[in-house]
C-alpha cells in the first residue's frame, strides 16, 4: 500500500477551525498508514467519476473509507459547510458568484475534469439540430410545437433539472446564453438527478432535456447546436461551447485522506485513463 | 516518457568457478611474486562471461580490458600508460599501481590499487563498473539502462512484467524482463484503459474512450481490433478459455457483460438494474461471477429553501459495501447476496470453482484492521483468518492466494495460502513502502515500492526500474 504519514490532531483543528467537526477524521494507526473516512456528496454529473475513482483509490489505500452521494450540485458546498461531508462535488467553481447562487465563503475549489453538456431528446425527435434561438425558446416555454423548429407536429415536453442542479447553471449560461427556464406547465417536468433526466428523455416522447454527455445514450439523441455535435473533439478544438469544469469543494485547504484523493483524481494516471473511458475530458486538455 | 541513464544491478547469485589457473610474475612487484591468474564466472547483464581475476593483497581484481568488452566499451591507451575507458558519457582514466580513478574529470579514491599482470591491467570490480554508470555485486555485472518509474505493473510470463507510465498526455506501456530490466515499448496511447493479460500470458486486451476492444500479440506486438461497441467498459478481464472479455457495463457500471475475441459480439451476463458494481471476478467456468455493490447514501434536500440555510442531511445507513454472488445458470438475473456487515471490503477473489470468495474486511470501528475473510456462495462466512495481522492486500497467483500484512516496524510480510489445502506460509518481507503485491501464474513475486518495481530473485529484491 501506499502509506502516508498521518496529520496530528493540532494540524487537524488548525485546519478545520471550531466551527464543526470535520466529516472524516484521519487516523493514526499502529502502521501510521493512511485511514479516514471521506464523505462526498453533490452533482450528480460527478458521480460516476466519483465512485470510479473511489474504486481504485480504494485498492492503494484499503483502509480509507468512501462514502459518494448525489443530489444535485448546490448541495455539495451546503453539505461541506454544514460539516457533513469533506468534498463538495459541483458542476461550478462555488467560490465564486453564479447566477443563482452566492460564492461560499471559506471554501477551496478543485478541478477534477471537464464536463461536456449535451441537449438530448427522444429518439422520436426528428428535429436533431437546434441553433440557440430554438433552444431559448423551447426552454423559455415560447416554442411549443416541434413543427416550429422543423421537426413533426407533435407538442414538445420539456425536461428541466430542479433548482441547485450544476448541470442546469451550465446549460442555462452556456447554451441558452442565460435566457430564464419555463417553471410551469402542463408539457413540463423537472428532475432532481442526471439519472432520472436519462430515464424521462428516453421513456417520454417529444421529449427535450439536458445532461452531461457521460450520460448519454443510444435510446435518446443528443443533438447539434448550432450544427456543432456535442463531443468531446469538439469541446477540445473550441466548437462545442457548453461544457464547464467540475470541482471538488472542500473547507480550507484538504488534508489526510481527502488531500490525497483529490491528488488521485487529478493525477495524469487517472485524468488520461478512467476519467476519459467515462467521457469525461482531463482538465489539461484545454490550456 | 524521459528515460534516466541510470543502471542498476542484477543480483543474480553467480557460482564463481576458477576454470583455469594461470602462474605467472606482477612484474611491478619489488620483488618478483607468482600471481594466479584465474577465469571467473561473471554475469553481465543476465549472460554469462568468463572474465579474468586476480587476488592481490586478499583483494579481487578483475580484467579492465575483459570487463570493457564485456559491456561493449572502448579501451585505449595512452603514450604515458594511463588507461583510458569509454562507455556512453563517462571517460575513466587511470594509471597501474595508482589508487586514483578519474572519472570524466573527477577523481576518485580505489581502495586498492589497479594492478598490471602479463600485460594485462586490473582493478576493482566494482569501482570500476560503478564509475562507468554500471551496478556490480557477486561478479554479477549491469549495465541496463532502466526504465524510468513504474506506476502500475503486472506478471506477463515469469521473465516478463509489463509496466505502464503516464507519458504526456496518454500512457506507455513496456515489457520488462525480470531479470535485467531489459525494456521495450509494447503501447503508447492516449484514451486507453490498463492492459489485461490473457489467461495463456502471449496477449493483452485494452478498451479505448470509445469503448472499441483491441488486443496485442506479445510476441509480434501485432494489434488487432476485435469489438466496435461503443459501451463505456470497466474491469476487463478475460475468461480463463481466452475466448471472450467480461466488464461491468456503461458509466455506472449496471450491467456485466462479455464480449467474443472471435466476432466482437456482446452478450450480456447480468442485467439487475443495480448500479455502480465494482471488482468483478469470473469463475474458470465463465458461468459464475461475484462483486461488490456500492450504494449510494439517501440525501434529502430542499431544493425550495433558502440555500443559506443548508438544508441538506445525508443518511449513510445500510451503504456499506456488499458482495454478491450470481451463478448464470439461473437466468433470473437475481445475484445471492453473500454479506451484510458493516466492515469495508477489498480485493475480493473469487474461487476458480466459484465455491467460495476471498476478501480483505476491513473493520468498520477507527482502528480499520484488515483481515482475510472468506464466505461461501449461499453467504456462509469462515472464521476471519490472520487475525492476529493486520492484512493490506490480497492476490491471486495461480491457484493460491497471497497477503501482504503487517510485520515489524519497517517491514511488510508477505503469506503464500494454497487455496486448497488452507495452509499458509511466510514467504518473503518487505518494505513497508510497498504499494502494491503483484504475483504471476506461476508464483513469482514482484512489488511497487515508492514508484519502482523490484522482483524477488532468491529471497532478494533488485530493482528492475528506476
Amino acid at each position: 500500500m501506499k502509506w502516508f504519514k498521518q496529520l496530528t490532531i493540532a494540524a487537524l483543528i488548525a485546519v478545520v477551525g471550531f466551527s464543526s467537526v470535520p466529516a472524516s477524521t484521519p487516523v493514526a494507526t499502529a502502521a501510521s498508514k493512511l485511514s479516514g473516512k471521506i464523505v462526498i456528496n453533490g452533482s450528480s454529473a460527478l458521480l460516476p467519476l466519483t465512485l470510479q475513482a473511489s474504486n481504485e483509490f480504494k485498492k492503494l489505500n484499503p483502509k480509507v473509507k468512501i462514502s459518494a452521494s448525489a443530489a444535485g450540485s448546490i448541495t455539495g458546498p451546503q453539505a461541506v459547510r454544514k460539516g457533513i461531508a469533506d468534498i463538495g462535488a459541483v458542476d461550478w467553481d462555488a467560490t465564486k458568484d453564479v447566477p443563482g447562487f452566492k460564492k461560499f465563503e471559506g471554501q477551496v475549489a478543485h478541478k477534477v475534469a471537464i464536463i461536456p453538456f449535451a441537449a438530448v431528446v427522444n429518439k422520436n425527435v426528428t428535429a436533431t439540430n437546434l441553433t440557440t434561438k430554438d433552444l431559448q425558446g423551447i426552454f423559455s416555454g415560447k416554442i411549443k410545437n416541434w413543427k416550429e423548429v422543423g421537426g413533426k407536429d407533435a407538442d414538445i415536453i420539456v425536461v428541466n433539472r430542479t433548482f441547485g442542479s450544476g448541470t442546469r447553471v451550465n446549460f442555462q449560461d452556456k447554451a441558452l446564453d442565460g435566457t430564464d427556464f419555463m417553471s410551469k406547465g402542463d408539457n413540463y417536468k423537472e428532475v432532481k438527478t442526471s439519472g432520472d433526466m436519462k430515464s424521462a428523455i428516453e421513456t417520454t416522447p417529444n421529449a427535450i432535456g439536458y445532461m452531461d454527455l457521460a450520460y448519454v445514450t443510444d435510446k435518446m439523441t443528443a443533438v447539434k447546436i448550432n450544427d456543432i455535435a456535442p463531443t468531446e473533439a469538439n469541446v477540445i478544438n473550441g466548437k462545442y461551447k457548453v461544457w464547464g469544469y467540475g470541482y471538488y469543494m472542500t473547507k480550507g485547504e484538504p488534508t489526510g485522506a481527502t488531500k490525497e484523493f483529490i491528488k488521485y483524481v487529478q493525477s495524469t494516471k487517472f485524468q488520461n485513463g478512467s476519467l476519459k473511458k467515462l467521457k469525461f475530458i482531463p482538465i489539461s486538455a484545454i490550456k | 516518457m524521459q528515460m534516466k541513464k541510470a543502471m542498476v544491478i542484477s543480483m543474480i547469485a553467480a557460482a564463481i568457478s576458477a576454470s583455469a589457473v594461470t602462474p605467472v610474475f606482477a612484474q611491478t612487484a619489488a620483488s618478483k611474486q607468482a600471481v594466479q591468474i584465474n577465469q571467473s564466472n561473471f554475469f553481465v547483464n543476465a549472460n554469462p562471461v568468463s572474465i579474468r581475476t586476480i587476488v592481490d593483497g586478499g583483494v579481487t581484481l578483475a580484467s579492465v580490458r575483459d570487463i570493457t568488452n564485456a559491456i561493449g566499451a572502448t579501451l585505449h591507451i595512452n603514450s604515458d600508460h594511463t588507461v583510458v575507458v569509454k562507455f556512453r558519457d563517462n571517460t575513466l582514466k587511470l594509471k597501474v599501481a595508482s589508487k586514483t580513478l578519474t572519472v570524466n574529470g573527477t577523481a576518485t579514491a580505489l581502495q586498492h590499487p589497479a594492478k598490471e599482470v602479463a600485460y594485462a591491467t586490473f582493478i576493482e570490480p566494482a569501482a570500476f563498473v560503478q564509475a562507468l554508470g554500471g551496478t556490480y555485486e557477486n561478479n554479477t555485472i549491469s549495465v541496463v539502462e532502466l526504465l524510468d518509474g513504474a506506476e502500475h505493473a503486472i506478471w506477463a510470463n515469469s521473465s516478463q512484467l509489463i509496466v505502464s507510465n503516464s507519458a504526456g498526455e496518454g500512457r506507455e506501456d513496456f515489457l520488462v524482463d525480470a531479470a535485467t530490466g531489459k525494456y521495450e515499448l509494447l503501447l503508447a496511447s492516449s484514451d486507453t484503459s490498463e492492459l489485461v493479460l490473457s489467461p495463456d500470458g502471449k496477449s493483452v486486451a485494452y478498451s479505448d474512450a470509445n469503448g472499441a476492444v483491441f488486443t496485442i500479440e506479445l510476441s509480434t506486438k501485432q494489434t488487432k481490433q476485435v469489438s466496435t461497441d461503443s459501451s463505456i467498459k470497466n474491469e476487463l478481464q478475460y475468461s480463463k478459455d481466452g475466448s471472450s472479455l467480461f466488464f461491468l457495463q456503461g458509466d455506472k457500471s449496471s450491467v456485466i457483460a462479455k464480449v467474443s475475441l472471435a466476432d466482437g459480439s456482446v452478450t450480456k451476463v447480468l442485467e439487475d438494474k443495480v448500479d455502480y458494481k465494482g471488482n468483478l471476478e469470473v469463475s474458470a467456468d465463465g458461468k459464475q461471477v461475484a462483486f461488490y455493490v456500492f450504494k449510494q447514501p439517501k440525501v434529502t434536500a430542499d431544493s425550495n429553501k433558502d440555500v443559506e440555510l443548508d438544508d441538506v442531511a445525508i443518511d449513510a445507513t445500510g451503504t456499506e459495501p456488499q458482495i454478491y454472488y450470481y451463478n448464470t445458470a439461473a437466468a433470473d438475473n437475481k445475484p445471492v447476496q453473500l454479506t451484510k456487515d458493516a466492515a469495508d471490503k477489498v480485493f475480493l477473489k473469487l474461487s476458480a470453482d466459484g465455491s467460495k470468495v476471498s476478501y480483505i474486511s476491513v473493520s468498520a470501528d477507527e482502528a480499520s484492521v484488515g483481515q482475510l475473510v472468506t464466505v461461501d456462495n449461499a453467504g456462509k462466512a469462515s472464521t476471519p483468518s490472520f487475525a492476529d495481522k493486520d492484512v493490506y492486500q490480497l492476490v491471486q497467483g495461480g491457484s493460491k492466494l497471497y497477503l501482504l500484512t503487517a510485520d515489524g516496524n519497517s517491514t511488510n510480510a508477505i503469506y503464500e495460502i494454497d487455496s486448497a489445502s488452507g495452509t499458509s506460509k511466510l514467504v518473503q518481507t518487505v518494505s513497508d513502502s510497498a504499494s502494491e503485491l503483484l504475483i504471476s501464474s506461476n508464483g513469482d513475486i514482484a512489488a511497487l515500492i515508492d514508484g519502482q518495481l523490484v522482483v524477488s530473485s532468491q529471497g532478494k529484491w533488485k530493482n528492475i526500474t528506476n
